[in-house]
């Protein structure tokens, strides 16, 4: 246990397997160590194991095989309430997660359930609301919320308990790019704090533009590990799962990109920009470029 | 095929309209995107064309729809069925029936239609999505994808001459989206369908759509081709909506003195746009 904790692991998923009770063999061997600071998105199609990997790391699930652990302990010896402080999931659909009757009785519930003081727990729900922006919707009953202040409402009531490491399961799904965008402002802002954060997502542009490290699921086993820039170069294997990097990226690398891929269209752009002043150079010294030939064979 | 003309309208029990004088006409065999904002009234205009707005929904209708030459407001929904299929974003809220059979013939039943001729419309219905041999299947049973199919195959079987979809991708993953898009596209192309598609996937519209509407706070603000409506960088920076990357590269390239000639609006135009210029 010491061990773990002196190379830094926060979480480490060893060998993990489970079978839902109904058969469904859903992880078949998942290896993974997650480091604290890391900015993590997990991709792959519906069925592949993403969202029964993300519930193992809290507890939500209990592998059929392997083990998970969370700061060095091995999870089947914590409570979910007491992982639940360490490592906090926020659902794909806020719905699923809010029922009281104001959003301040809302962010509260969680920190009662945990058995803290009523002190620490005004405290606490006061520096959440204040942290997602909420202090002037905190009377009102989330229903009456706008998707977007319910997702942060979900995300305070998680926050409340200061976890050091967030789950998010498709954070951005049925909005649009300036719903999704604000929701992502508040992730990155919980990273920029120091938190450690896992996202699940479908959304290649969003691993593309946030996730320092995306680990692509596969039938159960992680197909990919590694930073966006290293995983995106494998275009074929990516295509084969059904995943599709951000245009750019498929556009830079017909056009001959070389080695670490292309992330977002100002990656893209410098990269045009020094390229054409290459070629133009090459050019006028007579020689020829090579970066774009194939395409006029 | 579509004739939509200064329609107007505003829910029950509140003041700001949704919809505010919006006029165009769609022909027949048209791929139609509609774009915009969320709450920008593209859903409130998907339901105006069955009737369900204002026919279900109640509140001020002004102005008026005709789709294959039948007033939305003068024909009740069932009559306005045959003629446009609608599906919805979330799959699961249109399917109830035990098996996809049943709940492809459903609709069918509803109009009337004789049983051989049920079995015939679902056939062909269930072939067309991809879903042969699905039949007796439960719908809740199936992935998003196959749900989202199983609702086309719905309105399909009615064999209506228009089919309005409504982001009817946005909650499934990128397996249940390509096939779903995949089958829009050849309602277009195989069958012929006047196609009305409300969608956040700009890529897709840039590939299929032969005509964008532009919607932003209830009012039509552009209405052209995919190329004229993503070259409009300022429109579309006011409402918010982000044109394909191969668009914003050129913009943005523009800006820094690359003479882009043509902005390209699809992968294939980029590769050729910015090869040229990386050769020159």
């Amino acid at each position: 246990m010491a061990d773990l904790q002196s190379q830094g692991a926060i979480i480490q998923v060893e060998a993990v397997e489970h079978t839902y009770p109904n058969g469904v063999k859903a992880l078949r061997g998942a290896n993974l160590t997650i480091c604290p600071g890391e900015y993590i998105a997990i991709v792959g199609q519906n069925g592949s194991g993403k969202t029964t990997l993300a519930k193992h790391l809290n507890g939500l699930l209990r592998p059929t095989a392997g083990r998970v652990l969370v700061e060095g302990r091995d999870a089947l010896q914590s409570h979910v309430s007491q992982l639940s402080r360490v490592v906090g999931y926020v659902f794909q659909n806020p719905d699923d997660m809010l029922f009281c009757s104001s959003v301040e009785e809302e962010v509260a519930f969680g920190l009662k359930m945990v058995g803290f003081s009523d002190r620490q727990i005004r405290q606490r729900v006061e520096e959440s609301l204040e942290r997602l922006g909420l202090v002037e919707l905190r009377e009102q009953h989330p229903f009456t919320l706008s998707l977007g202040d319910r997702q942060r409402a979900a995300v305070a009531c998680v926050l409340a308990l200061a976890p050091k490491v967030f789950v998010f399961d498709e954070p951005t799904t049925g909005q649009d790019h300036f719903g999704g965008q604000s929701i992502m402002e508040t992730i990155d802002r919980l990273h920029a704090d120091g938190t450690t954060i896992l996202m699940i997502t479908h959304d290649m542009q969003l691993v593309a533009e946030h996730a320092r490290r995306v680990i692509v699921m596969s039938e159960g086993r992680i197909a990919l590990d590694g930073r966006p820039g290293e995983a995106f170069v494998h275009l074929d294997l990516l295509e084969s799962l059904s995943l599709r990097p951000p245009q750019c990226t498929r556009l830079a690398q017909l056009l001959g990109r070389q080695g670490e891929a292309i992330l977002t269209v100002e990656q893209f752009c410098n990269w045009m920009v020094e390229k054409s002043r290459a070629n133009k150079f090459a050019a006028t010294k007579g020689t020829k470029s090579t970066c774009v030939d194939f395409l006029y064979e | 095929m579509i004739e939509v003309s200064r329609l107007s309208y505003t829910y029950p029990r509140t003041v700001q309209p949704v919809l505010r004088e919006i006029s165009f006409s769609v022909p027949a065999g048209q791929f139609l995107a509609i774009i915009g904002p969320t709450g920008a009234g593209k859903s409130t205009l998907c339901y105006s064309f069955n009737g369900a707005v204002p026919r279900l929904f109640g509140g001020d209708f002004q102005g008026s729809i005709r789709v294959s030459g039948l007033d939305t407001y003068e024909n009740e929904i069932p009559v306005m069925a045959q003629h446009v299929g609608l599906v919805v974003q979330n799959a699961r809220n249109q399917l109830f029936n035990v098996t996809v059979e049943s709940e492809v013939a459903f609709g069918c039943e509803n109009l009337g239609m004789a049983p051989p001729h049920i079995r015939e419309a679902l056939q062909e219905a269930l072939a067309f999505v991809g879903l042969e041999g699905y039949e007796q299947r439960q719908p809740s049973a199936l992935s998003g994808g196959q749900q989202q199919r199983v609702a086309i195959a719905c309105v399909l079987a009615m064999k209506p001459e228009v089919l309005v979809l409504d982001e009817p991708t946005s909650e499934l993953d990128p397996v249940g989206s390509e096939q779903v898009m995949g089958v829009i596209a050849r309602l277009n192309q195989e069958l012929g369908k006047t196609v009305v598609l409300v969608t956040h996937d700009m890529e897709f519209v840039a590939q299929y759509a032969g005509r964008v509407l532009v919607l932003s706070q209830g009012a039509l603000v552009s209405d052209g081709t995919p190329r004229e409506i993503f070259c409009q960088e300022e429109l579309l920076g006011r409402v918010q909506i982000r044109p394909p990357q191969v668009c914003q590269a050129a913009f943005a390239l523009r800006k820094r003195g690359i003479p882009i000639a043509t902005v390209p609006i699809t992968l294939e135009e980029a590769r050729r746009v910015f090869a040229e210029e990386l050769h020159g």
